[in-house]
């Protein structure tokens, strides 16, 4: 189901039509990426999917509730149909993660729904096809070392479809895509050399994680995958 | 929007940069170590403690430990702009040049071994949207300027524009120490002078291997006993008190205050240093080498700057002195910069 991460990525720059960072213009500019399909992009304090069902009925983008909405405190949640999409993200995380859980629903939509949407299986175009996936809330502290986990659904009238990948798998690739686009492995491993000398400890991490706008957590994860954190950072 | 930011916020230029106490000065923010893991008694017991005398110590003109090289940190910036967020709460924006220097005394001629001179730009940015200051950001970089993200202060955000203004000031503070440590790092084969806390620089050298001093001017804590303190105002021209250990939340170290300077006429204080060496080099290394300590004073003193006309001879060494200068010569200049921030970001 999923392309190549790479791939999407590529594309993403080629839609919107904009340069690859580079080690010198290394922070994303994620919002004009996203600018490149029909999404849109909330931030709504005390985000749960009902709020977000809510703002979308507020708003006409849907006519009826979101099934399955509740109460559950969100970090990030994305509602696809057929036509559109749209991000949220809860405001009053930092904007560090604000952005990783923005760049993590942007890879479902692209890895997973997209192409689900794109490959002709709803052929009647008023059948209603509702995605959603809600990213759970992540530790309130900026430095915690986790990455974000969510949950798909996808609403009733579709589940005849060829299933999606497991959930599990889902989730992992959503990270990964997040990472490849905030941190890109030709960028990091370039920062890495031209900052890795320099920097003890994990005064790499800071460095790092400031060049990119990303979090620290973010960026120990990034490059403890990629096996670029020397030994002094890993303590 | 980009470097539109600030002004599509509402941002207001700031000329005036004058020192103002806090409004609401009930936060004690300093991380107090545990008094009872310090160690007064290190190298004398209280009732013992008295001055030593340093200043007629032999050191050998080649002795191994002696700092030939000296780092010193810049900071030089001041908050140019204030805006607010949503809910009222200002939002200081700090430009800064930031910088580090390694001076090298190789057989008296001293030269500048190695630097790095950033400009940065440092504020709150969690109350505002994502894409607005991801847009500013890389607009900034463009530019050749970094956006350091500032923590709110420990309470939160607060109305009281000068603690704010502290957390933006300690942010660019902490990069620039951040940039020392890189410093220490080109220089941490050979014995090294830090102009500052070596808390703050642990993980730039090897605390074992390193003969590191740091040399603390201000004095912001109580480390000391009456008798210590007693001490302390006896201490003449070239004399030192008992070394003490200190158990700081990075490293552990010895340290002992020293009189570099100072006439009748100045503050009882002025001209008293704190040193502080890694604790694991003295006792490991070292073997508690007490002549070390009394070495590397005699030869703190002869570093001492010699420059009347600077304001801070008293508690200067020569070496950090020409640093700051250095450093002062890499930088655009205050004006210069602050005018070309305010052009870039038409405020």
């Amino acid at each position: 189901m999923a392309q190549s991460i790479q791939a999407a990525i590529a594309d993403l720059y080629s839609i919107a039509d904009i340069p690859q960072p580079t080690v010198k213009q290394s922070v994303i500019l994620l919002s004009e990426l996203i600018g490149g399909y029909n999404l849109t992009c909330t931030e709504i304090v005390g985000l749960t999917s009902e709020a977000a069902s809510n703002f979308l009925l507020r708003r006409g983008a849907i006519l009826e509730p979101i099934t399955d909405a509740d109460k559950e405190p969100l970090a990030g949640y994305i509602y696809v149909n057929k036509t559109s999409g749209h991000i949220f993200v809860e405001r009053s995380d930092f904007l560090v993660r604000r952005r990783f859980s923005v760049a993590h629903e942007l890879g479902h939509y692209v890895l997973h729904f997209l192409p689900l949407i794109a490959s002709g299986v709803f052929v009647d175009e008023y059948e209603l096809v509702e995605i959603t996936e809600a990213l759970a809330p992540s530790s309130p502290e900026e430095d915690a070392d986790d990455l974000p986990l969510g949950q798909v659904r996808i609403s009733q009238q579709t589940e005849c479809l060829p299933p999606l990948p497991p959930y599990e798998q889902m989730e992992r690739e959503a990270n990964e895509f997040a990472a490849e686009l905030l941190m890109p492995v030709k960028v990091i491993r370039k920062l890495v050399t031209h900052y890795a000398a320099d920097c003890p400890g994990d005064d790499l991490i800071w460095r790092l994680s400031s060049e990119m706008l990303v979090s620290r957590a973010a960026m120990r994860w990034r490059l403890r995958e990629l096996h670029a954190l020397p030994t002094l950072a890993a303590h | 929007m980009g470097l539109e930011f600030l002004r599509n916020n509402g941002a207001h230029r700031m000329r005036d940069d004058a020192q103002r106490p806090l409004l609401l000065d009930n936060d004690n923010e300093r991380d107090e170590e545990p008094e009872e893991q310090n160690n007064l008694a290190y190298e004398q017991p209280a009732e013992d403690w008295h001055p030593i005398d340093v200043d007629s110590v032999a050191v050998s003109d080649d002795w191994d430990f002696c700092p030939r090289r000296f780092i010193d940190g810049k900071d030089l910036g001041r908050t140019v702009a204030w805006l607010q967020t949503e809910d009222g709460y200002p939002i200081p924006v700090r430009l800064s040049e930031i910088g580090a220097v390694v001076m090298w005394n190789n057989t008296g001629c001293l030269r500048r071994e190695w630097y790095t001179v950033e400009r940065v730009v440092s504020m709150i940015v969690d109350p505002f949207p994502w894409d607005e200051v991801e847009s500013f950001a890389a607009a900034l970089q463009e530019k050749g300027f970094r956006l350091l993200q500032c923590q709110k202060p420990r309470r939160g955000l607060t109305y009281d524009f000068q603690e704010m203004r502290k957390a933006t000031q300690n942010r660019s503070l902490d990069e620039m120490m951040r940039l020392e440590k890189q410093a220490l790092v080109h220089a941490s084969a050979t014995p090294v002078l830090v102009d500052g806390r070596l808390e703050s620089r642990a993980g730039g050298f090897d605390e074992l291997n390193t003969p590191v001093v740091g040399m603390i001017k201000g004095h912001y804590r109580d480390y000391l006993h009456d008798q210590g303190w007693r001490t302390y105002y006896r201490l003449r021209v070239g004399q030192r008190t008992p070394a003490f250990f200190l158990k700081q939340k990075n490293i552990e170290v010895v340290s002992w205050y020293l009189r570099m300077g100072g006439t009748q006429s100045d503050l009882p204080n002025w001209g008293v240093v704190r040193l502080e060496i890694p604790a694991t080099f003295f006792e490991q290394k070292l073997g508690k080498d007490w002549s070390y300590i009394n070495r590397l004073s005699r030869v703190i003193c002869e570093y001492r700057c010699k420059d009347t006309s600077y304001l801070r001879a008293s508690v200067s060494l020569y070496p950090i002195q020409r640093g700051e200068e250095c450093l002062g010569a890499l930088f655009t200049g205050a004006d210069t910069i602050v005018q070309r921030f305010y052009n870039l970001t038409h405020l």
